[in-house]
């Protein structure tokens, strides 16, 4: 009986929620954009990422993109930091992200291959490929990720400036996206989709059978780089505006979730930013109305309809 | 006679410092079936990546005179797809095909490529679930979409039973006389390459053997090739006609 009224109370309170959210919305429409914004980005963009089974690479990434931060702030950024003030520092920030990301997505998504022929060109000595395929690439991601974890903190650490915006990007809070946030967000997502909508099958054929894309002679070197150099950009912007736990929870849980409810590959890249919204819609309603922040609360959903989507798969999908 | 399709001229594989074949001149003709074998890290694969241009020669070059590349398919050994990412068959084979995505031509390729493998009945069946057999015979159709007239497969006889393999080699041959194709194969199977080949190259020592099935697998090549393989082995890879090939 009291198990009835408590979800009777629950659900009394949805059109109240609805409209404090559509309240909220409206006084902070940048916020919520680039938090809507950016989760269909990455979740349209992690397709590509679950598909060539680089989940803890992503992970990798996105903290050793705020270790790049750390480096630049503490290296090169510090005295500019200081000196810039409101839009001025926060482009800094923004640039420094971009360049750490698109460093470590080139590194995580072409090729190394294509390096050593490049290297052979230039008449530089390589190792060759058996040596270096016999090193186990989980060690190295696992130590990325550690060293950028830790690394992150250490360097700026006795810098307040610094310190206090690797902190931001750690602990994910969107409050603070501005228009500019929301432009460059938008910009992103078109390229994205430009980019991936005409070479669709060649895109996904290179990420899923790479030697395969090769033997038709698909440049698949070129859209690797293509593809790390976009990421790059996505990722150094979304982790600026909303942090590392929000990027990266966008960036894999979406898919994760539509893979199990999806027969299809190709339908993961419509599903998936479908699935991501929803996530995000309920974390920032529920997480306004109820005062819990709002960027955490859709992650731990996205995490809560992981299990209820494996649940569905087992039942409902048939192969 | 046949017109030769590729011209193998002075031809040297490796990486590194290793020289894994060494001065190869070979003709292939159109129509041929051809086996590669020989002994593992003898360059089989290097060779069959140097045909399709994924690696370059150390020196020589390899002339494609009556035939474009677009016209070689290749089927690898295995597929690198993730296994937790949803594909059904279909999708499998029509991310590889050109062309517009739901043009009527493609799409009849793509039913015509699994009716001829036999597998139109699994179109819609997750990649995975599919058998080992099932699986061999849909790189074979992501192949065939492209109307290649040189077909490379890379071993796909392996961690087949026999009946499977039985299949697989009995659609080969089918598919070779139907498409007047050009067949190339790398197989561990001796058996396999004396039942179906005409033409074969036996790969050593940086050496490769080459020519009719009948001069390449003796006796003599073998035990050379395979090196410290005793006699009755070599009997039971070629079967009874062993002796009458040494």
């Amino acid at each position: 009986m009291h198990d009835k009224e408590s979800i009777f109370n629950a659900l009394s309170e949805i059109p109240q929620i609805w409209d404090e959210f559509q309240l909220s919305y409206e006084m902070f429409p940048e916020i919520y954009l680039s938090g809507f914004i950016i989760v269909v980005l990455l979740s349209i963009a992690g397709v590509l990422i679950v598909a060539r089974n680089q989940i803890f690479i992503g992970a990798a990434i996105t903290q050793a993109s705020t270790f790049g931060i750390s480096i630049a702030l503490s290296i090169l950024g510090l005295e500019a930091m200081s000196d810039a003030t409101g839009q001025a520092r926060q482009d800094l920030i923004l640039k420094y992200s971009i360049i750490a990301a698109t460093i470590c997505t080139l590194w995580a998504f072409v090729d190394k291959s294509f390096f050593r022929s490049v290297l052979q060109k230039l008449k530089i000595p390589t190792s060759s490929s058996k040596e270096s395929n016999a090193k186990n690439k989980e060690d190295i991601t696992g130590w990325l990720f550690l060293l950028a974890s830790a690394g992150a903190i250490v360097l700026v650490s006795n810098t307040p400036l610094g310190m206090e915006e690797v902190k931001k990007l750690t602990f994910s809070s969107i409050i603070g996206a501005d228009n500019s946030d929301v432009k460059l967000l938008k910009w992103l997502l078109a390229i994205e989709i430009v980019l991936l909508l005409p070479f669709l099958n060649k895109i996904v054929l290179t990420f899923t059978d790479r030697n395969y894309a090769l033997s038709l002679r698909i440049p698949a070197s070129l859209i690797e780089i293509v593809f790390a150099v976009l990421m790059g950009f996505i990722l150094g912007a979304t982790l600026k505006v909303s942090g590392t736990l929000y990027s990266f929870g966008c960036l894999v849980l979406p898919v994760l979730i539509a893979a199990n409810l999806s027969k299809s590959t190709r339908l993961l890249f419509l599903l998936s930013p479908v699935i991501g919204l929803c996530g995000a819609i309920l974390g920032f309603s529920l997480g306004g109305y109820y005062n819990i922040p709002q960027a955490q609360l859709s992650i731990f959903i996205l995490c809560l309809m992981l299990p209820f989507s494996l649940i569905y798969k087992s039942l409902f999908i048939r192969n | 006679m046949n017109d030769v399709l590729v011209n193998v001229e002075n031809l040297y594989l490796g990486y590194a410092g290793v020289n894994l074949v060494k001065d190869l001149n070979m003709s292939i003709r159109a129509g041929e079936f051809w086996s590669i074998i020989g002994p593992n890290g003898q360059g089989k694969s290097t060779f069959i990546k140097a045909f399709l241009g994924l690696n370059t020669p150390i020196e020589g070059k390899i002339n494609f005179s009556g035939i474009k590349r677009k016209q070689i398919a290749y089927v690898p050994q295995s597929s690198a797809v993730n296994p937790n990412l949803p594909i059904t068959a279909k999708e499998f084979v029509a991310i590889a095909t050109k062309g517009l995505p739901f043009s009527k031509s493609r799409c009849q390729k793509i039913d015509e490529a699994f009716n001829e493998v036999q597998l139109s009945d699994k179109m819609n069946r997750n990649y995975w679930t599919l058998s080992g057999g099932e699986r061999q015979r849909l790189h074979i159709a992501r192949a065939l979409v492209h109307s290649p007239s040189f077909l490379i497969l890379d071993e796909p006889d392996t961690g087949l039973d026999f009946v499977s393999m039985e299949n697989l080699l009995t659609l080969l041959l089918e598919l070779r006389e139907k498409r007047q194709m050009t067949v190339m194969m790398i197989t561990h199977n001796l058996k396999t390459a004396e039942r179906v080949s005409d033409k074969c190259a036996l790969f050593s020592q940086g050496a490769v053997a080459h020519g009719s099935t009948d001069e390449v697998l003796t006796r003599t090549n073998i035990q050379q090739a395979f090196m410290g393989v005793n006699a009755r082995t070599i009997d039971l890879w070629l079967g009874e006609d062993a002796e009458e090939n040494a």
